[in-house]
């Protein structure tokens, strides 16, 4: 009886250890992606959220601390998915209420809600950013671009040391390339808190706009510092390695950047090519063979293919690949023939889609403004939504290659139940 | 509820090895970032004065000179120059304020560049014909034209080999009978972007085979190396086999082919423009030949990129083949390589135009003044950069007068002019010169018609002097041209094959027929 007794004390202890321990690492996750929220290291952020909500499923702040990833990606839909989660499952809070609203004026209703403002930054003194970048954000993503940059002035006005006030003015200069203005205030915010990713992003981008590759590549390591697999850094580094004619060390970066986005077409054609320049064609083959299926009329890939047999000593291996180069230069040809012949006006639907589809089988990467107009005009075109789909996955996009896929999906089966409705909005 | 001894004891570890991740995230912060922040906070002013922006855009290649350009077109030229300098990976030059340079530029630059009026007269010596060509009803680009040894018994067929630069095709044409209109063209290849075709006898079997260098890519691209080196092998009937003897070059622009090591086969110089850094002269030496392929050994005569043509001749009489090579690409060079033996030359500078952006586009080497000496007919009239036309683009003579440099002499401009071509075209004993123009319609609507003149002969009247003759006006669509008697009456007649950046396609080639004889 005592040893029943002493073996249910124990348990009832372990078991509310247990659950202490969980609240615990759940509020410190949290507590964590708040941390990287501010400093825009999403990814982590979303990491460390979701590790909070493993522990405590019904942590608001783990929740909304999702919603709010969400949100600053753009992805509104989910932001307001996750809340109204919140909702069904009765632990809405404040702060639910808070966040949903922010959704709101940030997906654009910035005017409409604006009402709201001195109450939400009196709200919570130590979260004020948040109301301000959701403002900001919110007249940009609507079009009000001017009322944008008042409010974003007024918000440095009030928080002159505020590394996401100086952030917002920066995106905002850069939004209109005023480059000058934008390296500054990003200068500005990356001085103020050092961890912010954003910042350095920033400092990246005018740099390469600016041509200053030396500076590129330094902030590219400090982007790099905090995001070590962050792939836009991985690749801007290693390409301005390569104007610095520091190939073998560019070669490192992009073959690092392969292990870590092995779906990354755009690097493995780069390091294929550095290879080829440094007459390694065995590595280079290796590094392509995953393109060959996918790219089988690339006239760019086709014509390295060659490259690398030749090098080998195989010209009978090369021959096929140059035929199809060949074909497809042909092909690209005739093409800005027909561009050449028809004026910007008359490019209708057809015409963009047909230039679409056609880039993306012969030089993929020039696609994208042919199926993104055609889209534009024409949303509930399967054809051009699959092949946005193929073009992000030729990217190495493979979250927005599903949403597109999907979406095509989607038209499929409206078009079959007949459905004719005002279209589908690009997938966020 | 509970305390810290309660806790799992795995939870410290978790605790800590948080803590030094987060920890060891702030210490990355390099004293780089700190100093480079400072900097774009803090900018340093770039100087302004003269002779910086003068040390600065002289040291690629000569400080450009202001009136080259309109007022309009020096932001685009000098952010050009800074956007070069940048991608060059240099840091050793001081970059001068931007501004300060673009006004040292644009300020002394004419509103409008000026076009004169040429002193010219129109043409009464030749007669244009149009042929159309069965075999090849679409010519978009040729190129480049070179005449070829008929391949058959008829003493007054015709016989050339052509490329087409935009549609790929590589053809020989000849004529069906001298009075026919029409051509029969046989295509050989198709290739991507053909610039130049040189026949030879590669595989020795006495057969004319080409050799064909191939840009790759239409549009120049630092980072699309597509460039190929073809072999079109005779495979007799009329029917020939392409192999790649070299792939993954930046541009070819031009290959010739020679003996220079005197080894009794084909050696080669191939012109491998490329662009802003990359590109280069080869010497390409036949090491031997492997089921009627020669394999080259390949060696940099010419490092700098834009290399445009290397016409073959002997120049000092030592019966080597000498090597004359023109440079485009901001150096706008003609030089001389002196064929020492044993894969061995001597370089000689034999002209430097005095702008970067000259655009030199043709040369021959020929004795202009019969004086006994080899002279340098160069033309400067490239606009596939910027599609400029411009008032100085012209035809040069560069007397050779027993000294390096030679002396420069502009015998006529002529806006876009592409390619110049000399023979003896009134038959009275010395070089007259043929040229044509190549210029966009748009370019040429912002003038008075009349203005731009698409062929001409400069007739030579007296030793270095020439009477100017229009055949072709208001129309700018060739790139290449080349003189052949082509009704075998003993006077030279010129080709002018049809080329246009507009894609517009011709169904017809122009041969001004010489009515001397």
């Amino acid at each position: 009886m005592i040893v029943l007794a002493v073996a249910a004390i124990v348990i009832a202890v372990g078991f509310v250890a247990w659950m202490g321990t969980h609240q615990i690492l759940a509020r410190y996750w949290a507590a964590k992606g708040a941390g990287a929220v501010a400093v825009r290291q999403l990814d982590r952020a979303e990491a460390d959220f979701q590790k909070a909500v493993s522990y405590d499923p019904n942590l608001g702040a783990g929740k909304i601390g999702l919603a709010r990833v969400a949100r600053l990606r753009g992805q509104f839909n989910r932001a307001r998915e996750i809340l109204q989660q919140l909702a069904s499952a009765g632990i809405a809070s404040e702060g639910t209420n808070r966040e949903l609203l922010l959704v709101q004026i940030h997906e654009g209703r910035a005017r409409e809600l604006y009402g709201n403002f001195s109450r939400l930054i009196s709200q919570r003194p130590d979260d004020v950013d948040a109301v301000w970048q959701a403002f900001v954000d919110g007249f940009e993503f609507s079009g009000e671009a001017e009322l944008a940059r008042e409010l974003a002035s007024n918000w440095l006005k009030e928080s002159p040391d505020s590394p996401l006030a100086h952030l917002s003015m920066a995106q905002l200069a850069m939004e209109r390339d005023e480059f000058e203005p934008a390296e500054r205030h990003f200068a500005l915010a990356a001085q103020l808190q050092p961890q912010l990713i954003t910042a350095w992003q920033g400092l990246m981008r005018v740099s390469t706009i600016n041509y200053q590759h030396r500076d590129a590549l330094l902030y590219s390591e400090q982007v790099l510092a905090l995001d070590p697999q962050n792939i836009e850094a991985q690749v801007r580094k290693a390409d301005c390695l390569l104007v610095l004619h520091r190939d073998q060390e560019a070669m490192r970066e992009f073959e690092g950047a392969l292990e870590s986005h092995s779906n990354n077409f755009s690097v493995r054609y780069e390091l294929a090519s550095l290879l080829l320049k440094h007459d390694q064609a065995d590595r280079a083959l290796e590094v392509m063979k995953p393109l060959t299926a996918e790219f089988s009329d690339d006239v760019a890939i086709n014509y390295l293919m060659a490259v690398a047999h030749q090098q080998l000593g195989n010209d009978e291996a090369a021959e096929p690949y140059l035929q199809k180069h060949l074909d497809g230069r042909q092909a690209l040809n005739r093409l800005t023939e027909m561009k050449f012949r028809t004026e910007p006006g008359d490019r209708d639907f057809s015409f963009c889609k047909t230039v679409g589809l056609a880039y993306l089988r012969y030089q993929w990467d020039a696609a994208f403004p042919w199926l993104d107009q055609a889209v534009r005009i024409n949303p509930m075109d399967p054809e051009v939504q699959q092949a946005l789909g193929d073009f992000a996955h030729k990217r190495g996009d493979g979250e927005l290659a599903n949403r597109y896929h999907r979406q095509a999906d989607l038209v499929r089966q409206m078009l079959r139940r007949g459905h004719a409705g005002p279209g589908l909005p690009p997938p966020r | 509820m509970f305390t810290k001894g309660h806790l799992p004891s795995a939870f410290p570890a978790v605790v800590l090895s948080l803590v030094a991740s987060i920890a060891g995230c702030e210490s990355r912060q390099t004293e780089f970032a700190s100093e480079r922040l400072s900097q774009v906070l803090d900018p340093v002013d770039a100087p302004h004065d003269a002779a910086a922006i003068k040390a600065f855009c002289g040291d690629c290649h000569l400080v450009p000179q202001s009136h080259r350009f309109d007022k309009g077109r020096w932001r685009e030229e000098v952010e050009q120059g800074f956007r070069l300098y940048a991608n060059s990976g240099r840091d050793d030059l001081v970059p001068p304020d931007f501004d300060a340079t673009l006004a040292f530029f644009r300020d002394t630059a004419p509103d409008e560049l000026e076009f004169h009026p040429h002193d010219s007269q129109p043409d009464t010596r030749f007669q244009r014909q149009e042929y159309e060509l069965i075999g090849q009803p679409e010519l978009i680009g040729i190129s480049n034209v070179v005449e070829t040894r008929p391949s058959d018994a008829s003493a007054s067929s015709v016989q050339f080999a052509m490329t087409d630069v935009w549609t790929g095709n590589v053809s020989t044409v000849d004529q069906l009978d001298s009075t026919s209109t029409t051509l029969r063209a046989n295509v050989i290849a198709k290739v991507a972007h053909p610039a130049h075709i040189e026949p030879a006898d590669l595989d020795g079997d006495q057969a004319t085979d080409f050799v064909v260098a191939d840009l790759g890519n239409y549009a120049p691209d630092e980072q699309t190396n597509e460039g190929t080196l073809w072999m079109l092998r005779n495979q007799g009937g009329g029917s020939f086999r392409r192999h790649p003897l070299k792939l993954g070059l930046s541009r070819v622009a031009s290959v010739r082919s020679l003996d220079h090591d005197g080894d009794g086969d084909v050696d080669l110089v191939v012109s491998d423009f490329g662009l802003h850094f990359v590109g280069s002269i080869y010497l390409l030496t036949n090491e031997s030949t492997v089921n009627g392929i020669p394999k080259f050994s390949w060696s940099v005569l010419d490092d700098r990129p834009g290399a445009i043509d290397t016409p073959i001749v002997d120049f000092n009489g030592d019966g080597r083949p000498d090597i004359v090579t023109l440079v485009s690409q901001h150096h706008e060079v003609v030089d001389l390589h002196l064929n020492l033996g044993g894969g061995k030359f001597e370089s000689h500078q034999l002209h430097q135009a005095p702008d970067p952006a000259y655009g030199s586009s043709s040369i021959e080497v020929v004795d202009l003044d019969a004086d006994g000496d080899l002279d340098v007919v160069f033309t400067n009239g490239d606009t596939l950069d910027d599609f400029l036309a411009k008032p100085y683009h012209a035809i040069h003579w560069l007397e050779n007068q027993g000294s390096y440099p030679f002396k420069h002499h502009q015998i006529a401009t002529m806006p876009g002019v592409y390619c110049a071509r000399t023979g003896d075209l009134d038959l009275d004993g010395d070089l007259d010169i043929v040229a044509v123009a190549m210029l966009g319609e748009k370019e040429m609507s912002k003038q008075p018609s009349g203005t731009f003149q698409g062929v001409i002969w400069l007739e030579q009247t007296s030793g270095g002097q020439f009477r100017r003759h229009h055949m072709l006006v208001n129309e700018c669509d060739a790139m290449a041209c080349q003189l052949l008697d082509w009704d075998a009456d003993g006077d030279l007649d010129v080709l002018v094959p049809p080329a246009n950046n507009s894609q517009r396609v011709s169904k017809t080639l122009a041969v001004y027929v010489n009515q001397t004889r």
